[in-house]
């Protein structure tokens, strides 16, 4: 349910792509509310386990199916399990087309429409002791799928080629297994997070038949395509050209993470192998994608080539040359860009306010945004959607009172439509009511945010007040259904989840602010929308808590250090030095788009020091929660350490949580519920 | 294997002080020895030491005199490349004839082996052949014949173990398992405490148990929160527990947690073997290691900073065995004790310890002063004390790796007993000599130089220095590989002490509080200096080196003097900050610089004597050495020189190895190192 952060930078701008999108998304019609609350229940932690995922919508060919991938969770084995699944779209009914298969990912139709191509977990290598994804392919004439590669490092994402016949897909250069197997495994490091355990190699493109037979290699060299990590949706998808001769794809100038900015469209002749660069530039482009009419290219790069602007689409003649932004009037980073049906407007997707938006942007001429109502569509430093032949569109969405269903519009005019019933179930939950929230910021910002309020909210009385902050902090926080959001409301605190300068949602001059000023800024932001909140509602001042997940870490651990109004705080994941992130965090020196250098050069290491909040731990009183992964390559757990000691050894008092796993944040539902009832007792508990 | 011949006290006590530090010094020196002096220079017949000799190395430890004094058991380790691994063997030789009798085959980590009281029967530690994780478990072997018997099973392997006066029981130290049931639902989050960057699990704290020798009647002996030490991966055991004569009473080491950052707060306890209760020995609040009955079980030895501060010398304390502080009976021979053991009347003890450039041993009386016995050029390492007085130990000179020898008594001569690298006489090596000279503050200090096997006087050589970890420790005439293949690659190598070292006395360890690296750093120049005068060394072609607190000093070093063509920096400590925060003894630095970090201004202090806050200055290319998974100086050190030298355009290679420690514990890995160490030196400076 949780959606984390994509592991690769899907496009170049998240470089501080540290954001927890604790919500899980979806969309019903109606909010539930406080007023509704007869005969529902509150909701509890046991319920995180009942919220079905679903994701990864992919019209077919002829615009009748949906294929699609269910989540759910499973406590027993500690898992997620995943179901292809497959939705008609006339009548709604939805069915399972896999059973007991694990780890599927990335569902993506032939151009026949007669046989759908997913990934999913397989043994791999001799022993077949590893678990890898490898590409299956699935006859919807009937039987069962069929494995077509063996990649020894897993296949990372795939595509079709028009005629069907051939696949294209993405996996890393084996490791020399004699080597390694004779321990003659030494690491060369480069621009590497502090996990690394071998070599990082390259990522490149291999062609095999649907059929499974023919496997060769496509590119190949020191470069590399940047990783993807399946389930996610791939960094930046590889993308034929319709008639089959080319494949555009962004290269990376080292498979290095730090250094992913070194990175340019590229499109690879099919038949020679031969390779060429698309507009000449040799950093911050991704995500380029053919026109169906083979013409075009469309790409993503940050506004004017400044990393700390929003992501803009730029289209360009597929021939060559940089093309022209078509993006930039909407004003919002654009997290994902699809061609219409006619090669001449783009489906776009972005944070806009408390909500995500999605237009339609022509080559030339002003955006038009899609009638959603209340519906959220899933944001994941990515749209997932899907466009059909017929310009259908299908997305997953969720609403402030329904977790993630898929939703349908037969044209970008039409009513968005339900499809899918998994969550259903919530209506029988009395919910909190979540509502967009606005005050008048700091230094002429206009900013928002969310409140989530306790299911039999009163005017009458105070409530403890608890923060959550999003991460990112190229993110933002907005209604879409929250799970943490509404369980601590449901144990009587109002929740306030505001957004900052930094955050990707009103425009780029707000979402720039965060360039060299780290906390300062977004932390008056914060305190300003508490501010306009005490005038809204009642508070209990004396009863305020502060928490967040990475740079909502961050920004927890900032404020405990630079005001004195809270009671307890729970920083989970926090950034608290940024001199750790330049040396170990998986993207490392990329942390240097924040500063502009590097801490190690000239005088920028006290600009580091400066806005670290390790640097005023000194000042913390509040009793503070610690969680942490132990091996999050994103932001490793030495920041963790760092408060810990320092709390501790200035008498605060401190309990440091951690989880013996990898990732920015467990990926399984036992570890899942573990933090969020932590989370929300330790807050509750020391605002009782 | 003395490979990785760091001491068992390099988790375990209050010497460690820079305990991170501590730790790697002696890596580099493969103990070892050979009675008379080797012919210096090139000599006919004889071919240069190869990388590829290291593996031909055959280690030799914890040797255990029987009762009766006839024979000794020790354990033997082979290379094994093929399997990346060293092959143990537990030997018996008898002292009368030198005569070695295997008596294991194919068993893998074998360790510590114990006589029963009656000498009928052996036990040790082996790694056992079945069960999860293959831990280590006790073993009864009977003298009589037949195959060794596992007489425990426990879930998370056994470190220590010592048999009850009357032979019928055998105490050993387990950590308490985890708790499965919630491990297997996931549940496995846990709260940190002064714990390292890698653990991943609650540190959970160790205990006593006991069984009766034949495997029956395992039970509990002590429980709580508390713990007795725990070694790190890779570091040898700490010492064992000791049963009073009487077999009513252990004493142990006792932790307050079992989290390695707390491992200062450690005092002597006596357990109550029948009713398990506990009482406390002296009014010390920390800093106790090693606690002993005497013989006649009427006094305790243990092991105490002098005057109960951290940053003096350990001493030698012996108190009455019903209770008190006793008395400090080292003070006056003023060396860092390393281990004390009693001998047989009770009267006096036998110490082992650094001197100069020497590892001795003394007889130390219960009052009076310590006499030192007549070695000469043996280096010795582990000891054992048997019937009558007599004396096995584990030594090395500088040309022949480890040999067991043996003293009839303290005023005997020695003598080797084995022969397992007496293959190494067709080696020309390098003459390896004592070098002292006139140092800054009034110091006089010395090192250790090898010089190529064919040497001439009248050539200039490049210069290598390998500078030893710590700091807590020195370099020695020990049995140097690294040093040796360095010399054979036509270099000259020197190993010099510096303030802090553990050779010269109290007032010269100590020296290095609050200085961590500009006296110790001014130390190392005068030594140079002082060797360019003594021989003709190229001023062009120096390069400077070191692991651990080695890496400290070299980091420091370039970023402070501009003599260096090269560097190669090994689990480099790089920044005080990150060891506070990270290395598994974190928190132990706060009396180095009498506080945290975190609190009050000491973070200037921290950062003023970090080699990374003055990489700016560096000019020479450096090659950087870590583990991945470092528990002791983690990789963290590393990533920051690397990032800092790169951003300020100076060439710099960073290699990693994949594998957990302070320093590689496989031969592969280990001859890799010494390989990409040695290459880098030749490549930068000839």
């Amino acid at each position: 349910m949780i959606r984390l952060i994509r592991s690769g930078f899907p496009r170049f701008a998240l470089l501080l792509g540290l954001a927890v999108a604790l919500s899980a998304g979806t969309a019903a019609a109606t909010t539930a509310t406080a007023r509704q609350a007869s005969a529902k229940r509150e909701i509890r932690l046991s319920d995180y386990a009942r919220v079905v995922n679903v994701s990864d919508p992919e019209i077919s060919p002829d615009g009748k199916q949906i294929a699609c991938i269910v989540s759910r969770a499973n406590l027993k084995d500690d898992r997620h399990d995943t179901q292809l699944s497959l939705i008609e779209i006339a009548s709604g009914g939805l069915r399972p087309l896999t059973f007991a298969r694990r780890g599927i990912a990335s569902p993506r139709w032939s151009p026949q429409g007669d046989r759908l191509g997913f990934l999913a977990d397989a043994p791999t290598g001799k022993d077949k002791k590893e678990t890898k994804k490898q590409i299956f392919v699935l006859s919807m004439a009937g039987g069962e799928a069929e494995k077509i590669t063996d990649a020894a490092e897993g296949v990372e994402q795939f595509a079709w080629s028009p005629d069907g016949k051939t696949i294209a897909y993405v996996t890393a250069d084996p490791q020399d297994e004699k080597a390694v197997k004779e321990h003659k495994d030494v690491v060369k490091m480069g621009n590497d997070g502090l996990f690394l355990k071998a070599t990082e190699k390259p990522s490149h493109i291999w062609l095999v038949g649907a059929d499974g037979k023919g496997n060769r290699r496509l590119t190949s060299g020191k470069w590399s395509l940047p990783k993807s990590h399946p389930p996610g949706p791939p960094s930046s998808p590889i993308s034929w050209s319709p008639d089959g001769r080319s494949i555009t794809f962004t290269r990376d100038a080292t498979p290095h993470f730090g250094d992913r900015d070194q990175s340019r469209v590229s499109v690879v002749d099919v038949g020679t192998g031969k390779i060429r660069e698309l507009t000449g530039r040799t950093e911050l482009e991704g995500t380029p994608i053919f026109s169906p009419d083979g013409a075009k290219i469309a790409y993503s790069y940050p506004r004017g080539g400044n990393s700390g602007n929003e992501n803009e689409i730029s289209v360009a003649p597929a021939a060559g040359g940089r093309g022209g932004e078509v993006t930039t009037a909407i004003d919002h980073n654009i997290a994902r860009a699809l061609w219409m049906p006619d090669s001449r407007s783009l489906l776009v997707g972005a944070h806009d306010g408390t909500g995500v938006s999605l237009w339609i942007q022509p080559l030339e001429g002003a955006a038009q945004k899609l009638r959603l109502g209340e519906l959220q569509p899933s944001w994941s430093f990515w749209i997932d959607a899907s466009v059909g032949r017929d310009g259908a569109i299908a997305f997953t969405a969720s609403s402030p009172g329904r977790a993630k269903e898929v939703y349908y519009m037969a044209g970008p005019n039409a009513q968005p439509r339900r499809l899918t019933d998994l969550n259903g179930w919530m209506s029988g939950l009395a919910l909190g009511r979540a509502e967009d929230f606005r005050w008048e910021g700091p230094d002429g910002f206009h900013e928002d945010g969310v409140v989530v309020y306790p299911p039999d909210f009163s005017r009458e009385r105070k409530y403890p007040l608890i923060l959550v902050i999003h991460g990112g902090p190229r993110a933002a926080s907005t209604t879409a259904f929250s799970f943490l959001a509404q369980l601590i409301a449901a144990k009587g605190a109002i929740v306030f989840s505001p957004n900052y300068r930094g955050s990707d949602n009103l425009g780029n001059a707000y979402q720039h602010a965060i360039y060299r000023d780290a906390g300062g800024g977004p932390g008056r932001d914060v305190m300003a929308g508490i501010a306009a909140l005490e005038k809204h509602v009642s508070i209990d001042t004396s009863r305020i808590g502060v928490s967040g997940w990475s740079y909502g870490g961050y920004m927890t651990t900032w404020l405990l250090g630079h005001y004195s109004i809270w009671k307890v705080a729970m920083a989970g994941a926090a950034v608290t030095d940024l001199v750790n992130q330049y040396n170990w965090a998986d993207f490392n020196v990329l942390q240097r788009h924040a500063f502009g250098a590097s801490p190690w050069v000239g005088s920028t290491m006290a600009e580091y020091r400066e806005q670290s909040p390790i640097t005023y731990a000194a000042h913390v009183h509040a009793p503070t929660l610690i969680m942490a992964d132990i091996f999050d390559a994103r932001v490793p757990i030495t920041n963790s350490y760092e408060f810990y000691h320092a709390l501790k050894d200035n008498g605060t008092p401190v309990e440091f949580i951690a989880f013996p796993v990898a990732g920015h944040f467990p990926s399984d539902p036992v570890r899942q519920m573990d933090i969020f009832g932590r989370w929300s007792s330790w807050l509750l508990e020391h605002l009782k | 294997l003395e490979a990785l011949a760091m001491r068992r006290s390099n988790i375990g006590t209050s010497r460690l002080l820079f305990p991170s530090l501590f730790a790697v010094a002696l890596t580099l020196a493969l103990g070892a020895i050979w009675a008379t002096a080797a012919p210096r220079g090139a000599v006919a017949g004889k071919r240069a030491i190869t990388l590829d000799d290291f593996a031909r190395i055959v280690g030799i430890s914890g040797p255990a005199i029987s009762p009766d004094g006839t024979r000794i058991a020790a354990v033997v380790s082979h290379v094994n490349l093929k399997e990346d691994r060293r092959d143990t063997q537990l030997l018996l030789i008898d002292v009368a004839t030198g005569t070695a009798h295997p008596l294991t085959w194919g068993r893998r980590g074998v360790h510590t082996p114990r006589w029963s009281p009656k000498g009928d029967r052996l036990a040790f530690l082996a790694q056992a052949p079945t069960g999860k994780g293959k831990k280590a478990q006790v073993f009864v072997l009977s003298m009589a014949g037949g195959e060794a018997h596992q007489i425990t099973d426990a879930a998370e392997g056994v470190e220590q173990l010592a048999w009850s006066p009357n032979g019928a029981t055998i105490a050993y130290a387990t950590p308490d398992p985890p708790d499965k049931k919630a491990l297997e639902k996931r549940e496995d989050s846990f709260e940190m405490g002064d714990d390292g960057l890698f653990t991943s699990a609650a540190p959970r704290p160790q205990h006593i148990w006991l069984v009766a020798a034949d495997g029956t009647g395992n039970r509990r002996l002590t429980s709580g929160k508390w713990s007795l030490p725990e070694s790190a991966p890779n570091v040898p055991p700490p010492p064992p527990l000791s049963w009073s004569p009487d077999g009513r009473w252990i004493l142990f080491p006792r932790r307050a947690t079992p989290s390695i950052g707390d491992w200062d707060q450690s005092t002597i306890w006596a357990v109550d073997v029948e009713s398990g209760k506990l009482r406390k020995l002296t009014s010390h609040p920390k800093f106790e290691e090693d606690p002993l009955f005497s013989p006649d079980g009427k006094r305790v030895s243990y092991l105490f900073p002098r005057q109960g501060q951290p940053s003096n010398l350990t001493d030698v304390y012996v108190a009455s065995s019903a209770g008190g502080n006793g008395t400090d009976v080292t003070a006056a021979l003023d060396r860092d004790i390393g281990q004390a053991l009693w001998m047989p009347g009770g009267d006096s003890l036998l110490l082992e310890a650094t001197e100069g450039t020497h590892r001795r041993l003394w007889i130390q009386p219960v009052s009076g002063p310590a006499r030192l016995l007549a070695l000469g050029d043996l280096e010795p390492s582990a000891v054992s004390v048997g019937p009558g007085g007599a004396i096995a130990f584990v030594a090395t000179t500088p040309e022949r790796a480890s040999e067991l020898y043996y003293l009839s008594s303290p005023e005997a001569q020695p003598r080797r007993l084995t022969d397992v690298n007496g293959w190494m006489s067709e080696l020309a090596l390098g003459r390896s000599e004592g070098f002292d000279w006139e140092g800054p503050n009034g110091f006089h200090e010395d090192g250790v130089v090898v010089s190529p096997a064919d040497f001439a006087a009248d050539r200039k050589y490049p210069l290598v220095l390998v500078i030893h970890g710590g700091p807590r420790s020195a370099s020695t005439l020990s049995f140097n590989f690294f040093g040796q293949l360095l010399a054979a690659h036509g270099f000259i190598l020197f190993s010099p002490n510096y303030r802090g070292s553990t050779n010269l006395g109290n007032a010269y360890a100590k020296a290095i509080f609050g200085d961590a690296g500009d006296g110790p750093g001014r130390d190392v120049m005068a030594g140079i200096a002082a060797l360019e005068k003594h021989v003709s060394i190229d001023a062009t072609r120096i390069g400077v080196s070191g692991w651990s607190y080695g890496g400290y000093m070299t980091t420091w070093l370039i970023g402070h003097y501009t003599i260096w063509k090269t560097a190669v920096a090994g689990a480099p400590v790089t920044d005080f900050v990150n060891q506070y925060n990270w290395a598994d003894n974190n928190v132990a630095r706060k009396y180095i610089y009498s506080g945290s970090p975190w609190t009050g201004d000491n973070m200037a202090r921290y950062r003023e004597q970090s080699p990374i806050s003055y990489a700016k200055h560096v000019t020479a290319p450096v090659l950087l050495l870590h583990d991945v998974r470092d528990p002791r100086v983690s990789i963290t050190n590393s990533f920051e020189f690397f990032h800092a030298l790169r951003d300020i355009g100076k060439p710099v290679k960073f290699i990693a190895f994949p594998v957990v420690g302070h320093f590689p514990p496989d031969p592969v890995h280990e001859m890799q190192v010494y390989r990409d160490w040695s290459g880098w030196m030749t490549e930068h400076l000839k």
